[in-house]
């Protein structure tokens, strides 16, 4: 992924200190994040962490307590049709009149929507690989089939932003594959795309940016190199790994060194290895194995939500 | 507007429950018609003191009270399947979560359920007249077989008077369809809408009964209720005294001391604008998430 936030890239849509309260519970605190045009940006968070409640805010759905959302310029907590007008969204689940056809349901939506070509429909149809089964009412479609006309109605108004909320859900493999690999094409459109999943080997492959939610507070936000914080660590091992450790400690630029699952993870960046190398060399330490430190962003995700706890 | 009513038109024309609620209102009247023709075959009397002759009966039957007749079945078990149709129509958006679709698809929520609202009253004055295309097309059948094919009763103010009671029906049917839809609205589901309004209808007649037992300023509140206005403005309908008449003649509403007339649709209006508001103000004023 390239890095997309480029100086002349347009913002999107900025969320600007968001609250939300529930009675006594807080969905949302003091939320702040942007989304520029080009890029992919996922939201993601442990259940009940306020991902949903965020989208339906950004979607004119749900009044929020304090703070603003703006789409495009456009206040979508004032006045949210100016904004809706140019985003395309699959907020939770796919939802769709039962007894209306797939196509039907997305015929009904250009009529309430207005200036969709008819043609408009049977490409979104064909984008999203449910042509065939077009004609076939939606109560008989499977989840997966109904997340695909989910993502069609998404599209079907040639959104500048694109809300996905868990899109992959339902979906087979080969049909995992196929959004996996349309998230990005619509940001390489130049749309931006806002993306709620749990599947966070597929957000790492599509993301330009990340934002952590927990308890509805941001907790982390940036790019996904970043946050993965590549090249920043060194995987080391040693026959015994307590000398290294001790002669880890008296290099003086040698920021933390931490213990796991038989590998030391050493804060150093990825380039000082070999003057590392040298220094434990000098010190009559010599190590096995020293590597890059590669983490994943579910890694990320489970320490910084404290999720991956009791694991 | 035009799309999100055309986008509502487009669904209850293909929902199948609004052609279910449609055939069932067309086939009472059938019914009701074959069952009443079978019996003017009878030589009997009908009546309270006796007073009809199974000649009058079929004479009843005959084209000129049809539009009447077939207004009577729709203000009395129409307004059951009006109730059905409009919360449905609404509880049903939220219980398939296409309510969060609608919601970011149109122009703003009131127009939505202005939208809606609006649609729901064409396809139920649709239904009406459609049951009264029907009574009258039985009726011909019935009229022109029994060599009753004399029009002479087809003037101007004859036509003017069924398009009243036409408009009268519709008229009675709007507060409670207005509750239905409000309570459906509120309650976010469809049973709400149905539960909480065919409970009122149930309910009242005999807290109403009750209310006047007790006397005293009891005595008072039901002439208030929506169904004792409703009576009253179907009371204006004419209809021959032989015919079934599914709801109180004018001398039973005369005799429990009902409101006037224009006093009654007063009442209605207000019901009906009340029901309305609370439905708009708790549909613009609340989240939208699923049902």
């Amino acid at each position: 992924m390239s890095e997309s936030q480029g100086n002349d890239q347009r913002e999107i849509l900025r969320i600007e200190g968001l609250w939300k309260r529930y009675g006594r519970v807080l969905a949302v605190r003091d939320l702040n994040l942007n989304v520029v045009q080009g890029e992919v940006f996922s939201f993601l968070g442990p259940n009940g962490s306020g991902k949903s409640t965020t989208v339906g805010i950004i979607l004119g759905l749900i009044r929020p307590t304090r703070g603003r959302v703006l789409a495009f310029g456009n206040d979508m907590t004032k006045n949210p049709w100016p904004g809706l007008q140019r985003i395309g969204a699959l907020a939770e689940s796919a939802a769709f009149y039962p007894y209306l056809s797939g196509r039907d349901n997305l015929q009904a939506l250009a009529t309430l929507l207005g200036g969709i070509a008819p043609a408009r429909i049977a490409e979104t149809l064909e984008m999203v690989g449910l042509s065939q089964r077009a004609g076939d009412t939606f109560r008989t479609y499977s989840l997966g089939m109904k997340q695909r006309l989910g993502i069609a109605a998404a599209l079907l108004r040639d959104p500048e932003l694109v809300i996905l909320d868990e899109p992959t859900n339902g979906l087979d493999p080969s049909g995992t594959a196929e959004v996996r690999e349309l998230i990005p094409s619509l940001a390489r459109q130049g749309r931006a795309v806002f993306l709620c999943s749990h599947l966070l080997h597929e957000v790492q492959q599509v993301s330009d940016r990340v934002a952590i939610v927990k308890d509805g507070r941001l907790i982390a936000q940036g790019p996904v190199t970043q946050l993965l914080r590549r090249g920043e660590y060194l995987r080391m091992r040693a026959e015994d790994n307590e000398p290294l450790k001790r002669a880890l400690s008296a290099v003086p630029w040698v920021r933390g060194v931490e213990s796991h699952d038989g590998y030391l993870r050493v804060a150093v960046p990825v380039h000082r290895a070999a003057e590392l190398n040298r220094a434990l060399s000098a010190q009559q330490v010599y190590v096995s194995e020293i590597t890059p430190w590669e983490t994943d962003l579910e890694s990320v995700f489970l320490e910084l939500t404290g999720e991956g706890a009791g694991r | 507007m035009r799309p999100i009513l055309a986008f509502e038109y487009f669904k209850l024309r293909k929902w199948m429950t609004t052609w279910i609620l449609a055939l069932i209102l067309v086939g009472l009247i059938v019914l009701l018609y074959s069952v009443l023709w079978s019996i003017s075959g009878q030589e009997r009397t009908f009546g309270s003191h006796n007073q009809f002759t199974s000649e009058d009966l079929r004479r009843a039957l005959f084209l000129q009270s049809a539009v009447p007749f077939s207004l009577s079945i729709v203000g009395s078990f129409g307004i059951i399947l009006s109730v059905v149709l409009a919360a449905g129509a609404v509880g049903s958006e939220y219980s398939w979560g296409t309510v969060r679709l609608v919601a970011t698809a149109s122009r703003g929520r009131i127009r939505m359920i202005a939208a809606k609202l609006a649609m729901v009253c064409a396809f139920i004055a649709a239904g009406a007249l459609a049951a009264v295309i029907v009574g009258v097309t039985y009726s011909a059948v019935i009229t022109f077989a029994n060599g009753g094919a004399n029009l002479h009763f087809v003037t101007g103010s004859f036509l003017l008077d069924q398009l009243e009671s036409y408009l009268r029906t519709l008229f009675v049917i709007a507060p409670y369809t207005a509750l239905a839809f409000s309570l459906a609205v509120i309650g976010r589901s469809t049973m709400a809408g149905i539960g909480g309004t065919l409970g009122l209808i149930l309910v009242e007649p005999i807290i109403g009964a009750l209310m006047r037992e007790a006397g005293g300023w009891w005595h008072e509140v039901p002439r208030a209720f929506p169904n004792s206005n409703l009576q009253i403005i179907l009371a204006q309908n004419k209809l021959p005294d032989v015919l079934p008449r599914f709801g109180p003649s004018e001398e039973e509403l005369a005799r429990r001391g009902a409101y006037s007339w224009e006093l009654a649709a007063l009442l209605l209006v207000v019901y009906t604008v009340v029901f309305l508001v609370l439905a708009l103000v708790a549909f613009r004023r609340r989240d939208i998430t699923t049902g």
